[in-house]
Parts: structure tokens; C-alpha cells; sequence
């Protein structure tokens, strides 16, 4: 069974290449439907397998190389943390497959290969890591995400943009993983193995010098793959990639993967208060600063973006509170409005061509099934009781405001009035209440599908609030309604207040606003770094090699040819010249070898 | 007295070999005659049956000559290689070189019976006869042929030094006896002062340097091998050198003149060091041909003076190894060049260029020579650089090794320049075609084989000496 | 026994080729020969047992004897590295054949394609002779022979065969460098030749001193003698010079450059480890005590050599200097691995030596199909591969993908196993966690110049040329067996530790 659902996570990428070899083959007789149906059947298949009988799988481990005289084997589990987040990645992946079916189809099959062999690659690895349970086949997996989002990025490669975007994002992420490694093979010195528990175990027990700084590498590669901050800048670049793909990687599943791997190291973090206070602060700084970045931002997929690291920030605020179920938990119904709105945003930047919400505004009519998915998605986004995105929200908030600082709280709250601010802005400015525009939105099943099963999940909140209580069996205390109240209070009410003064609040709020412009547009710093440190050292270092290494290695040749030369001019020909060189050659020797020898 | 004419059988031989020429070529007037290279042959493998009969080590005619083993196969050696000269001299297809044909084959004779005398001698007059009778046939051979003025000009270069070198000899000669009352090669001190004994040995070792082209009798040799006639050159750069050279060798080592002359060793060293260095860099720009093989016959020679500071008991098969490696590799090296120098003084080494196509077997037989004159493993030539530098190694230490090392590694540069070139794409100016003929081809593969056994396996040489 | 002959078979496809007057006797005779020997030791490899059995005892021969008096003799030995190297040495033969196939010049005759062909597919033959000899010999002289045997062809390859190219130069040095005339042919295959010569000069020198000094050239009974250090320091630069270690690396590039992609790819894949060769037969077994007292110099030598070299290949123009800066690079971790003296150390300079041999090839062999349908390795030159050659693009970023050391490639598994094992010989200190970041700078620095011809010469598009043309079908074959095999050992890297089994017992600090 297990062996199974891998064989059919492998197949899915493998079935295109299959098929694309076909293809290129005999071009005539085959369609390019299998680019996506294919994958889309396996997918649902193990989605299946894993939902119906998920009580009856048990852990693979697959031995894998010898460190140490100890053999380190990859091993999958499927507790109901790493199946939880499977079905999370699953049913995304699904949706977005449907919808790039569509999205993709007027490409050459050429383009159409390469969007959809790293497409599924990015799911199969994506799935395996949700249920690797060791931190080898974390990190494997883990840099297979990064492959795939270099790609994937890269996609519309006409635009230069886009390339040095992916490469920027793969350099970063390459970075922050080599730092996770680094920490990987610390800690294994240190605990003989590598699976999750034995080195949580191993942590609580030990808590020395080695084992903070490789927390602290692993926290690293974390931040870098989150986009964390200040690493945030590659996640807005990269949104030149295919809105699809935004919305899947980029806003669901990559992007949150750190969380994950550090809600389940969150019972050793617990013991490490420094690490804890780093989450807590990063996650902060992040989610306030991007929150009123995005309220600034003007771009569609831009204001997404942002949104999605400030709500990235909110899953690491509970985590570095000793509260890890609550970010597990931000996680999971961040993931279904998020790609929701990307898919949406997708949707109408193919309609009008255009990103700018100005150019936009009022497009898109409230009365047509997409202007209510919209609208759902948006109101989630912004924590509307009972969508989904506010029962998250609440928890980590309540359970924030009591046990921490006024301070911290403060920001806290500031970061989620950005929060309403910008996803009402979004809401009012893209959504009109006239009843037109039935002839521009035509009911395309391959667009609404999708969207449909993404807005049921994100509308109906109490539903996936139980269905993750249940299936995780966390019982979150309860909230009392009269906080439940005053929050929502708090939320209808930024939201009225934006739709009347829009435009007061934002002449208000350009100091904080510049305050956040410069603290995300650091991106001069790292092409700076780049030029100076690489580009530089690497010109001068190859000048060196190049001219004073190899000139100083070609000096003794150049010697030797000289003096030879020389000596040819000594054999000049002439008799007279033989003799006086041979009688002065003779006395020569005669005196050195009387010196030498005194004789 | 009988066994005076025992011991000198062979010599005895050769000479009769040379009355029986003069007779003939009085009979028949032709320029080149079969009988007489039938005459040579013949006579050379007479005096071989003799040498093979000889054994023990007798001194004669008042000490004033040896026979040994060692002379017995150096004389060998010389005699079988002498064979091959003679048949590369005798070219019947070549027009310029016929005429002159039976006078070379007379002063080759010669010239090897001097030098069978050379390696037995052990007394300043045989061995000033030896020299002499080996020297003055050269001097004619490289003032004959065809290319004329030029040619005198490096035979007077020649005559030069060869005059110098025997005053110096007999400077020598004199020197000793007025130490020692006596004509034998002694350098004895005992009865008078060390720096009689050094000054005379000093110039005893100066002639000898004329001889094998070192530092500072080494002015002669490139305008000499630039000039004289290309197919007397296997003979010239091999036979005189090998007789001095193992004349000085026998001497030094068995005479025991390590204990009548004091810094005798350091002298051969001195000179023989300075010598490699110096020939290895003097040859690496050189562009003439003729001119850069004769330079890169000084280091070998360097090299082979060393074995003169070696017992001899232990270097006995080395010596040997080393000699039969250069011998053989030279005359491959010489007699397939001289087969298409087209008797231009201007001989460059841009001219190979394209010979793998021309003629691959000449190509390979030069390549496997030069390889073996450049010291690569499985050629003779490895093992002779590698015996030297162990022997060297034990019994001086580190220093030495590392400069015949160095003056090896220098040469690999030049010889790498011959290959590179015959191997290299074929350009407008170089040679056109041409054949050799069969028996010429069988005995170039017969001497690349003896390299390459060797190079095999150099117990060879010990097996062949044992007999 | 048998395995023995493999050093014969490339006799008969020289003779075959040499007598051959049909050029795919030609092309495919050299490969197929190869491809039997390959056979042959893979066979042996699962007729033993020896990844299974833990008692494959070393297969020792001794033809015959050239000089008692020193105990030199032709003997040879196979243990469980050099089965491993003898594999990697024909990988890279056949691939550097494969790189010939399509050998053939435009303004060439049909007999001068046969006489080129023949001439380089000679010259392969013989540099593997050199290579499989060097590998399994048991004999200091038989070490130096078929070193040298190696060492001629090479030259005549890079003279014959190779490319001229410009350089241009500044510096205190300007005028030896005009002098010399960098980066014309003749100036590649003098300096490769020469350095190496002299190279082995050294190492001759200094296995002469330690056989005259033991009484016997044999390395089973060598035992060290009194002047030992000077020996080290002699067999040092020699192998260190063989490995394109800091300072004295600069043959490599020039190397590269300027030879054809065979040249290219055998220097990289074997070539380049003889040093290692000789670390692991030689100078780390017998002069153990030495070699470890020194062991500080040789880490930081080629930490040098992985920091310098990727720092200089961020910045080439020309894909080959790019490549042969990588390997030199690469070559780092291999000493630094040997220094360890760790089980997981040694075995991961063992898995670096196959997995950069494979690797290497991969690269140059990529960079010969561009250079043979772009007409030039300039990296501003070349653009748009992604749309107009996807295949040879996607190899060449499954290249670059694993020469950065990305999981499941053979690379990953290498590096993984060298850090661990540099982390585990400093024990927990903070020195350990500095020395640990040398390796990782340089993968960092690996991904940022890989990543910079991935963009500049496969993603960008440059809409203006538009012709489509892509790998043939032998080119495909080898890659994709190169591909397979970077995988096999990044996926179950399980099977070549149990062919070494406990052979790094043999390497650590006595």
C-alpha cells in the first residue's frame, strides 16, 4: 500500500517524460492532453488512498549511506501531522493542475513539457517531503523544491526579468540550505541518527554550544526558503513566474515548508530559548513590515505576495511562542485562500493583461461565480468571521495577547489592521456591485473547478476547523465570545473605515509606509554583495592566476631559452673565437679548482 | 710471443683486413666495389671469433696493453656497430656519395682498428698511436664528400682541436714521466708532488674531452656534424666516444688511479656535471638539425664519464647497458637522417615535418630512438639513466642525481620538439619522397629490437656478457 | 588472471586500427574493445562476490623480474580501490571515443578523416594502457612506466589535435607571457608535457630514493628510509602537481583549454587523480607517519585549491576554463577528504575521485557538442539553448545540477560523506565548524558560476537566431549512460561501500 502511493508519487512526473518522448516521436498521432491528465489521475489516486485508509499505512525506511559506521536510512511516516499536510498539498496540486490545463494550452509542447515535468516533480517531492520524518529526505526533498521553483520561475525565459529573478531566488535558497545541511551534519555527530524524534530527544537532553549554532543553521535555511525576513526580497521577484505556480509553490506548499519542519522540531525548541526568541522576532518584523508593504504595493500578484510573508510571519509568531499547532494550524487554512486568490488574480490578469489594481478596479462584477469566489477568498483573507482565515487568526492573536508584552502585542495588532486594510483595498477596489460583465466572464469549468473546491474549503470554517481538530486531535482551548466579538469588531470596522477613506488612510500612513519601503527594498545591498564580493574577488583572483601565477611558472623556461641564446652566440664558427673561449674556459678552471681545493 | 699474437688476434685481423682492401682496390678500379665491403664484413666477424676466444684479463707487451672483459665487449660492441656504419656508408643508390665510397670504407677500417687499440691500451705511445690512427681517417672522412668548402671548413675546426688535443696528451705523457720514469698510465705521486699528477691528468682528461664532445673540447662538434658528410655521421658520433670513453673508465677504475691522484674524482665530476647542464641548455633553441643532435650528445657523454667514479665491479653491466643503448640509438637516429639530409648545409628541424606520412617506418624508427635517447621507459635509454642515478645515489648522496635529473628533464624538451614535428601535419618545404632499401630497413629493425629487449628486460646484457 | 589482460586488449584494437582501412572499424572497434574489457571487470566484480564477501583477499602478480639487485619487478596487484578506479578509467576512455565520433573536419578528405580518426583513437588506446597500468601496479618502476606511457601521447594529442586560442595578458609578467606565445597549441602541449615531465621526474626520483633506500621498488615490502622527508617532500610536489594542487596547477587550464575534448575529458576524469593515485598507493600507506605530520599543509593546500579555483572559474568567458577550474576545485575536497583518516572520509575522497570522474566527462563532454554545434565556448557568445537544443541543455544543466552537489546525484553523496568526515576529524570543536565551511563556501561559490552559465548560455533567449539543431543519437547514449550512473551512486550509494569494504583501513593514521 505504502510502496504503492510511492510508486504513483514517482509515476506522475515520470508519465510525462514517457509521454513527451512519445510525443517527439510520432508528433502526428498524439494529442497534448497528457501533459496534465496524467499526472492529475495518479495524484487523485493516492489523495484517495491516503484519505480512506490512512490508519492503515505504516512507516517505510529505505537504507541509505553509511556515516560514521552507522547506516542513516530515509524514513516516511504517515502520522497524521505529515498526512494532514499531504491532503493539504494534494488537494492544491489537483486544483492547480486542472487549471494550468487550461491556463498552459495555446503553448508549444515544447514549453508545455518543461511547465509540467517540473510542476510535478515540485508535487511528487513536495508530498514526500510532508512525509519524510527524518531531516535526510527533508533536505533532499527540500532542494528539489528549489529546483523546481528555479525552473518554474524562469518559465517565460522571453523576459530577462524572470531569469535573473529565478536565478536571484536559487541563489538565496542554495544558500540557506547549505547552511541547513551544515547544521544536518552537526547534530549528527552529535545524535547517531537523524530521525525527527531521536534528535528531538537528543536536543532536550543535550543543550550545548554545537547544538544552538546548528539550530540556529537549520533556522537559516528556514528564513531563506520562507522568505523570511531579511530574505524576503526573492518571493515578490518571483512572482514573474506563471500565476499557477504562484500559486501553488509560492504561496501553499514551498513557501510554508519551513514552517512545518519547525512545528515538528518545536518540542526541542522549546529548550532553546535563544532560538525561540529569533522565530518570534523574525516572524514579527516580517509580518508587520510586509502587511504595510502590501498595503502600499499597487501590483495584484505583488499585494499577494506580501501577504503571503506576513502571514508567514503570523505561522512563526506561534511557533517561537510555544504554541506550534497554532502555526500548524495558520498553515492549513492560509494555504486554501491564498491559492485561491492567486489562482483568481491569475485568472483576471489573463482576462484584462493587466497586474496594476488601478487598471483593474471595478473589472470584476460581484453578481458572476468568479466575483463571489473573489470576494470569499478576500473577506477570508482579511479574517471575517467564520471564514477560514479567521479562526487561525484569532487563536494566534488571543493567544499572543496573553502571554506577551504590550509591545509585541502592539505591533502584533498593527500588522493585522494592515492586514484588513490591504485585502479590503483588494476587495473594493477589484469588485464591482453592477450587474455586468456575464459576457467577458464565461463559466469555464477548467478555471471554476478548481476555484470551487479552493472557495468551499475557505468559506466553510467551522467545517475545516473540525476536520483538522479531529484529525489531529489537537484540542485548542476554547475562545470566549466576547474576544471572538471584539475582534471581529475590530475587523468590520478597519474594513468600513477603509472603504470610506481609503485615501486619507494612506496620506496618513506614508511615514510607516516609507519606514517599510526602506526596510523591503533591500535588494541593492545583495547585488552590491554580489558585485563586490564575488564578481570582484572572482575578476581579480582569475587576473592573478592568469597573469602573475602563470607568468611566474613560464619565468624559469623563459630563463633556460634565454641563456640558450646566449650560449648559441658562444658557437660562433670561428677558430680564433674556439680558442680563446677554450684557453679562457681552461685557466678558469685551473684557479677555481686551485681555490676550491687549495692545492 | 705466442701469446702476445693471441692477444692481439684481433686487431691482427682487422689489419689484414686493410692490406687485403689496398690490394683490391688495386685490382679493381671501380668506385664502389662489392668485394670490399665483403672484405669488411668478413674480417669484422673474424676478429669477433677471435675476441669471443679470448678470456681472462692479461696485461701484455710490457703492461703497455690489457685485454679483459671489459674490452672484450666494448670491443665487441664496437665491432658489431662498426657493421652498420659501414653498410650506411656504402650507398649504392646515392650518385654524389659513390666516388668516395671506397676511400670510406678504407678509413672506417682504419680508424676502428685505432680504436680497438685505444680501448686495450694502457701506455701513453699505444695510446697516442690509437688515438692518432683513430682521429687522422676522421679528419680525412669529414674533409671528403660532397659538400665541399663547407665540409673542410668543419674538418679544419676538426684537425684544430684534434692537434690541440694531442699535444695536450703528449703534455701529459711527459708530465707523467717525469714523475714516474716510466710510460705507463699511472699518474703515480709517490715520487713527486700531487700537483704534477692533477696538472697531468688534467690534461690527460682534456684530450680525452676532445674526443667525446665535453665542456670545454666541445666547440668542434656542431659545425663539424653541421658540415661533414651525413652518413659517415653514425660512425663519427659513436665508435671514437664509446673507445674513450671506456679507455677512461678502465683506467679509472681499475688502475685504481683514485689513490695516485687526488681529486681526480672531483675533476670528472666537475666536468662532467657542468658539461650536462651546459649541453642540455645549449641544445634547447638550437633549429639546425645536425647542429642540435650534436650538442645533445654532449649530456650523454657527461653522463657516461660518471661511470669512471663507479666501481667497476658493481657498474660492470651498466656500463655496458648505457653503451649499447647509445650506440644503437645514434645509429638508428643518424642512418635513417642521413638517408634524406639532401646534403644541404642549411638542415632544419621544421623540415621533419609531415615524415609520418612520407615514411612511417623511418618516423618510428626515429621516434623509438629519440625516446630512448630522451630516457622513457621500455628503451634501453631509461635503464641507463636509471642505473646511473641509483649508483650515483648510493655512493654521493642527493645532489648529483638531482642535477643529471634536471639536465634529463631539459632534455625532454628537444627531443619532444623532433617528435612533435615528424608527427605534425606535412608543410610545403619538406622532404619529398624517397626509399631505402631492404637490408638498410633490417638492420635499423634489429637495432630498434636490441633497444627495445633491453628496454624489457635489461638482465640481457649480463646474459650476453657472461659468454 | 584474466584481469590482467585488460591491459592487453587495447594492444589489439591498436593493431586492428592500425591495419584497418574502413573508418567504422574505426570509430567503433576502440569502444567495443573497451566496452569488452569494462565487461570483464564488472564480471569479476560479481563472480567474487566482492561487494558481498568480506574475504576478497588482493590479486597479486609478478611477470617477471627486470633487476634483482634491487627488486624490480613487472608485478602488479588489484585491490578493492582500483577495481573501482580500473572502472572509472574505462568509463572515461569510452566516453573521451565516444568525443571522437564526430571528429570530422569540413574541409577534410575521406582519407584524411581516416587518418585523423585513426591517429586519436591510437593515441587514446595508448593513454589507457598508461592509465589501467597506472592503476593496478604493484611496482614503483611499473608506476613511473606507465605513467610515461601515459605522458607521450598526450603531447602528441594536444600538438596535433588541439585548438588555438587567445589570450590576453597584463601584469609583471606581460612580456614572458608574449614571449611564449600563450594559449597557441604548441604552448599547451609543451607546458602540460614539460610540467608533468618534470613532475614525474620528482616522483621517480623520489621512489628511486625510497626503493635504493629499502633494498626493493616493490610497494608491498617499501619500507620508509633515513631522508625521508626530503622523499616527501619530492613525491608532494610531484603528485601534487599530477592533481593540479595550489600553486602548481596551472597546467590544468591551459591544458584543457587548448586540448581536444578527448583530451579534455580524460585529463579531467583520470588523468588529474594519479596524484590522488599516488596519495593512496604510495604516499599515505607507506609514509604514513610523514604524511600526517604534514597533514596541515596539504588541508590547507587544498582548501586553497577549492576556495581559488571556484573563485576563478566565476569569472572565465571560456566554458572549458570554466570546467577546468570547477575540477580543480573539486580536486580539493578529494585531499582534504584523504587527510581525515576517518572511515567516512576516505571513502568519501573514494566516492568524490569516481563521482567527479564521472561528472567531469559529463561537463566537457557537454561542451565539445556545443563547441561542435555552436562553433564556440564563449559564454557571451552563447544563448537561447533552452528553446533551439533542449536536450543538450537539459544534460548540461543535469551537469551542473550535480557537480553542485544536489541530492540523489553521485555528487551529493561524496560531499555529504567529506564533511561529515572533516566534522568528525576535528571533533565537535569550533575549528571543525570553520573547516566544515570551506567545503560549503565552495559548493556555494560552485552553485553561483554554475548558475551563471546555466542563465547567460540555456535560459536567455536571444530571438533573433532560430535554428534548431541538437545532439545526435551517440551523444545521447553516452550521456545518458553517464546520467544514469551519476544517479545509480547518488541514489544507492550503499553498493560501492560494500565493494570498499574495509579499505580504508589501509589509509588511516597509524
Amino acid at each position: 500500500m505504502e510502496k504503492l502511493i510511492f510508486i504513483l508519487l514517482l509515476a506522475s512526473p515520470l508519465s510525462v517524460v514517457v509521454f513527451h518522448f512519445i510525443k517527439l516521436k510520432f508528433n502526428k498521432i498524439i494529442i497534448h492532453e497528457g501533459y496534465f491528465t496524467l499526472p492529475i489521475i495518479f495524484n487523485s489516486i493516492s489523495f484517495m488512498m491516503l484519505l480512506f485508509n490512512y490508519e492503515s499505512l505504516n512507516k517505510l525506511e529505505f537504507s541509505y549511506i553509511k556515516i560514521h559506521s552507522s547506516l542513516i536510512s530515509l524514513i516516511f511516516s504517515f502520522n497524521n501531522f505529515n498526512l494532514l499536510m499531504c491532503l493539504i498539498v494534494l488537494v492544491i496540486s489537483i486544483c492547480v493542475l486542472i487549471y494550468s490545463y487550461k491556463f498552459i494550452s495555446n503553448e508549444s509542447y515544447q514549453r508545455k513539457f518543461r511547465y509540467s515535468i517540473f510542476l510535478n516533480i515540485f508535487i511528487s517531492s513536495m508530498v514526500l517531503f510532508s512525509l519524510s520524518d527524518d531531516l535526510l529526505s527533508s533536505f533532499i526533498f527540500w532542494e528539489f523544491l528549489g529546483l523546481c521553483s528555479f525552473f518554474l520561475i524562469a518559465y517565460y525565459n522571453s523576459d530577462v526579468k524572470a531569469i535573473y529573478s529565478s536565478t536571484m531566488a536559487f541563489w538565496i535558497t542554495r544558500f540557506g540550505d547549505l547552511f541547513f545541511l551544515m547544521g544536518l551534519i552537526i547534530i549528527y555527530l552529535g545524535s547517531q541518527s537523524l530521525s525527527i524524534s531521536s534528535i528531538n530527544n537528543f536536543l532536550i537532553n543535550s543543550n550545548n554550544y554545537s547544538d544552538n549554532l546548528a539550530l540556529f543553521f537549520i533556522l537559516i535555511g528556514i528564513f531563506t526558503k520562507c522568505a523570511q525576513y531579511p530574505f524576503t526580497i526573492w518571493l515578490p521577484r518571483a512572482m514573474k513566474g506563471p500565476t499557477p505556480v504562484s500559486a501553488l509553490i509560492h504561496s501553499a506548499t514551498m513557501v510554508v515548508a519551513g514552517i512545518f519542519l519547525l512545528f515538528k522540531l518545536s518540542s526541542s525548541i522549546e529548550f532553546y530559548p535563544f532560538i525561540k526568541d529569533t522565530i518570534f522576532y523574525v516572524g514579527l518584523i516580517t509580518s508587520l513590515i510586509c502587511s504595510i508593504y502590501a498595503f502600499y504595493e499597487n501590483d495584484l500578484k505583488g499585494i499577494l505576495a506580501y501577504s503571503t510573508l506576513s502571514h508567514i510571519g503570523f505561522m512563526l509568531i506561534p511557533i517561537g511562542n510555544s504554541a506550534g499547532e497554532m502555526g500548524y494550524f495558520h498553515l492549513y487554512s492560509h494555504s486554501f485562500f491564498k491559492s485561491l486568490l492567486f489562482l483568481m488574480a491569475g485568472y483576471l490578469i489573463l482576462k484584462f493583461n493587466e497586474t496594476s489594481i488601478n487598471k483593474l478596479s471595478g473589472k470584476l462584477s460581484f453578481f458572476t461565480p468568479y466575483g463571489i469566489i473573489f470576494s470569499i477568498a478576500c473577506l477570508s483573507l482579511a479574517g471575517v468571521y467564520p471564514l477560514t482565515g479567521s479562526f487561525s487568526k484569532e487563536y494566534i492573536i488571543i493567544d499572543f495577547i496573553n502571554n506577551r508584552s504590550l509591545i509585541d502585542s502592539l505591533i502584533l495588532i498593527i500588522s493585522v489592521l494592515f492586514t484588513c486594510l490591504y485585502s479590503s483595498k483588494l476587495f473594493f477596489s477589484i469588485i464591482n456591485f453592477k450587474r455586468i460583465g456575464h459576457d467577458i466572464f464565461k463559466k469555464d469549468i477548467f478555471y471554476l473547478l478548481p476555484m470551487g473546491i479552493l472557495a468551499f474549503f475557505s468559506l466553510t470554517g467551522f467545517y475545516t476547523f473540525n476536520f483538522f481538530k479531529e484529525f489531529t486531535n489537537i484540542n485548542f482551548k476554547n475562545i470566549s465570545t466576547i474576544e471572538l466579538i471584539s475582534l471581529q469588531f475590530f475587523v468590520i470596522f478597519f474594513i468600513t473605515i477603509n472603504y470610506f477613506f481609503r485615501d486619507k488612510i494612506r496620506s496618513y500612513s506614508e511615514i510607516t509606509i516609507n519606514i517599510a519601503k526602506s526596510f523591503i527594498e533591500i535588494e541593492h545591498i545583495y547585488r552590491h554583495i554580489y558585485k563586490k564580493i564575488f564578481v570582484q574577488m572572482g575578476s581579480f583572483v582569475g587576473w592573478f592566476d592568469r597573469n602573475i601565477i602563470d607568468g611566474f611558472v613560464n619565468f624559469l623556461p623563459y630563463i633556460m631559452v634565454n641563456t640558450s641564446n646566449y650560449f648559441q652566440k658562444i658557437q660562433d664558427g670561428f677558430i680564433r673565437g674556439y680558442a680563446s673561449k677554450f684557453l679562457i674556459l681552461i685557466i678558469l678552471s685551473i684557479i677555481l679548482f686551485g681555490i676550491t681545493f687549495n692545492v | 710471443m705466442e701469446n702476445i699474437i693471441n692477444s692481439l688476434l684481433p686487431e691482427i685481423s682487422i689489419a689484414i683486413t686493410l692490406f687485403l682492401i689496398l690490394i683490391n682496390s688495386l685490382i679493381d678500379h671501380k668506385h664502389f666495389s662489392k668485394s670490399n665491403s665483403m672484405l669488411i664484413i668478413f674480417g669484422i666477424f673474424i676478429s669477433i671469433f677471435f675476441l669471443l676466444n679470448q678470456s681472462g684479463s692479461i696485461y701484455y707487451m710490457n703492461e703497455a696493453l690489457v685485454n679483459n672483459e671489459f674490452t672484450k665487449a666494448v670491443k665487441i660492441l664496437i665491432l658489431a656497430s662498426s657493421l652498420v656504419s659501414i653498410c650506411f656508408i656504402s650507398k649504392k643508390n646515392d650518385e654524389l656519395y659513390s666516388k668516395i665510397v671506397g676511400e670510406y670504407s678504407l678509413l672506417l677500417v682504419m680508424s676502428m682498428l685505432g680504436a680497438l687499440i685505444t680501448i686495450s691500451a694502457r701506455e701513453f705511445f699505444t695510446l697516442i698511436l690509437g688515438l692518432e690512427l683513430m682521429s687522422i681517417p676522421i679528419y680525412l672522412m669529414t674533409a671528403m664528400g660532397p659538400k665541399g668548402n663547407i665540409a673542410v671548413e668543419g674538418a679544419t675546426k676538426l684537425f684544430f682541436f684534434g692537434t690541440l688535443s694531442t699535444v695536450l696528451i703528449i703534455f701529459a705523457a711527459v708530465l707523467n714521466f717525469g714523475m714516474t720514469n716510466s710510460t705507463l698510465i699511472s699518474f703515480d705521486n709517490s715520487l713527486s708532488s700531487d700537483v704534477l699528477s692533477i696538472l697531468s691528468f688534467f690534461f690527460f682528461f682534456l684530450s680525452i674531452c676532445f674526443k667525446t664532445g665535453l665542456i670545454p673540447m666541445h666547440f668542434w662538434l656542431s659545425d663539424t656534424y653541421q658540415s661533414a658528410p651525413s652518413n659517415i655521421l653514425p660512425y663519427l658520433s659513436t665508435i671514437p666516444k664509446i673507445a674513450v670513453i671506456s679507455l677512461l673508465i678502465s683506467l679509472v677504475s681499475t688502475e685504481n688511479l683514485y689513490n695516485n691522484i687526488p681529486y681526480i674524482k672531483n675533476i670528472i665530476i666537475i666536468f662532467s656535471l657542468s658539461s650536462i647542464i651546459y649541453g642540455s641548455i645549449l641544445t634547447l633553441k638550437q633549429k639546425n638539425l645536425f647542429r642540435l643532435l650534436a650538442y645533445s650528445g654532449i649530456p650523454h657523454a657527461g653522463m657516461m664519464i660518471l661511470f669512471s667514479i663507479l666501481n667497476m665491479q658493481i657498474s660492470y653491466s651498466f656500463i655496458l647497458i648505457y653503451f649499447t643503448f647509445y650506440i644503437f640509438s645514434n645509429l638508428c637516429l643518424y642512418s635513417s637522417i642521413s638517408n634524406f639530409n639532401k646534403n644541404q648545409f642549411e638542415f632544419y628541424v621544421e623540415d621533419l615535418k609531415g615524415l609520418y606520412k612520407d615514411s612511417p617506418f623511418l618516423s618510428i624508427i626515429i621516434t623509438i630512438s629519440v625516446l630512448s635517447l630522451a630516457g622513457v621507459p621500455l628503451t634501453a635509454g631509461f635503464w641507463g639513466k636509471f642505473n646511473i642515478v641509483i649508483l650515483i645515489y648510493q655512493e654521493y648522496g642527493i645532489f648529483y642525481p638531482s642535477i643529471i635529473l634536471a639536465g634529463a628533464a631539459i632534455g625532454f624538451f628537444y627531443y619532444l620538439k623532433l617528435i612533435r614535428f615528424i608527427f605534425s601535419d606535412k608543410n610545403i618545404n619538406s622532404l619529398d619522397k624517397f626509399d631505402i632499401e631492404l637490408e638498410q630497413k633490417l638492420i635499423l629493425s634489429v637495432c630498434i629490437a636490441i633497444i627495445l629487449l633491453i628496454g624489457l628486460n635489461p638482465n640481457l646484457i649480463d646474459i650476453l656478457s657472461r659468454f | 588472471m584474466i584481469l590482467f589482460f585488460i591491459l592487453l586488449l587495447p594492444l589489439v584494437s591498436i593493431v586492428t586500427l592500425s591495419i584497418s582501412k574502413n573508418i567504422n572499424v574505426i570509430k567503433f572497434n576502440p569502444i567495443i574493445t573497451m566496452g569488452i574489457s569494462l565487461g570483464i571487470i564488472i564480471y569479476f566484480i560479481f563472480a567474487q562476490q566482492i561487494a558481498s564477501n568480506g574475504n576478497f583477499d588482493n590479486l597479486y602478480i609478478n611477470f617477471y623480474t627486470l633487476i634483482p639487485a634491487f627488486d624490480v619487478n613487472m608485478s602488479f596487484n588489484i585491490d578493492r580501490i582500483s577495481i573501482l578506479l580500473l572502472i572509472l578509467s574505462h568509463l572515461t576512455i569510452i566516453t573521451a571515443f565516444f568525443s571522437t565520433l564526430n571528429f570530422k573536419l569540413i574541409s577534410d578528405t575521406y582519407e584524411q578523416n581516416l587518418i585523423r580518426h585513426k591517429q586519436i583513437n591510437i593515441l587514446i588506446s595508448l593513454i589507457s594502457i598508461g592509465i589501467n597500468g597506472l592503476i593496478i601496479s604493484n611496482n614503483l618502476f611499473v608506476f613511473f612506466l606507465f605513467y610515461e606511457i601515459a605522458a607521450i601521447p598526450i603531447f602528441l594529442m594536444i600538438s596535433t589535435f588541439g585548438y588555438n586560442l587567445k589570450r590576453e595578458v597584463s601584469g609583471p609578467f606581460t612580456a614572458i607571457l608574449k614571449f611564449f606565445n600563450v594559449g597557441s597549441k604548441e604552448y599547451g602541449s609543451y607546458k602540460i608535457t614539460i610540467y608533468l615531465f618534470v613532475a614525474s621526474i620528482l616522483i621517480f626520483f623520489g621512489l628511486a630514493i625510497l626503493g635504493i633506500s629499502s633494498g626493493s621498488f616493490e610497494i608491498s615490502n617499501i619500507t620508509t628510509g633515513n631522508n625521508s622527508v626530503f622523499v616527501f617532500w619530492l613525491l608532494l610536489i610531484g603528485f601534487g602537481t599530477h592533481s593540479a594542487l595550489w600553486p602548481l596547477h596551472t597546467w590544468a587550464p591551459d591544458g584543457h583549454g587548448t586540448a581536444p575534448t578527448a583530451g579534455s575529458i580524460i585529463f579531467a576524469g583520470i588523468l588529474m587523480k594519479i596524484g590522488v593515485i599516488g596519495f593512496i598507493k604510495i604516499l599515505i600507506p607507506i609514509m604514513n607517519e610523514i604524511t600526517f605530520n604534514y597533514s596541515n599543509v596539504i588541508i590547507f593546500l587544498a582548501s586553497v585549491n577549492i576556495v581559488y579555483g571556484a573563485f576563478t572559474a566565476l569569472r572565465q568567458n571560456d566554458l572549458k576554463y570554466v570546467a577546468a577550474y570547477a575540477s580543480l576545485s573539486h580536486i580539493g575536497y578529494i585531499f582534504i577528504a584523504l587527510m581525515t583518516s576517518n572511515e567516512t572520509g576516505i571513502n568519501g575522497a573514494i566516492f568524490q575521485i569516481i563521482s567527479h570522474g564521472l561528472i567531469i566527462c559529463l561537463l566537457f563532454f557537454t561542451v565539445g557538442v556545443i563547441y561542435r554545434i555552436k562553433k564556440t565556448r564563449m559564454i557571451s557568445e552563447l544563448s537561447s539553448m533552452l528553446d533551439y537544443s533542449p536536450i543538450l541543455s537539459y544534460f548540461f544543466i543535469f551537469t551542473a545540477f550535480a557537480s553542485i552537489g544536489f541530492p540523489l546525484t553521485s555528487g551529493f553523496v561524496s560531499e555529504f560523506m567529506i564533511i561529515n568526515g572533516i566534522y568528525k576529524y576535528f571533533e565537535f570543536s569550533k575549528l571543525g565548524i570553520l573547516m566544515i565551511s570551506i567545503p560549503i563556501l565552495g559548493i556555494l561559490l560552485t552553485t553561483i558560476y554554475m548558475f551563471r552559465v546555466v542563465k547567460d548560455c540555456i535560459f536567455t533567449l536571444n530571438s533573433n537566431l532560430n535554428e534548431f539543431f541538437d545532439m545526435d543519437n551517440y551523444e545521447i547514449i553516452i550521456c545518458f549512460i553517464l546520467c544514469i550512473l551519476i544517479l545509480f551512486i547518488g541514489i544507492y550509494p550503499n553498493f560501492i561501500q560494500s565493494i570498499l569494504f574495509d579499505s580504508y583501513k589501509g589509509l588511516v593514521m597509524k
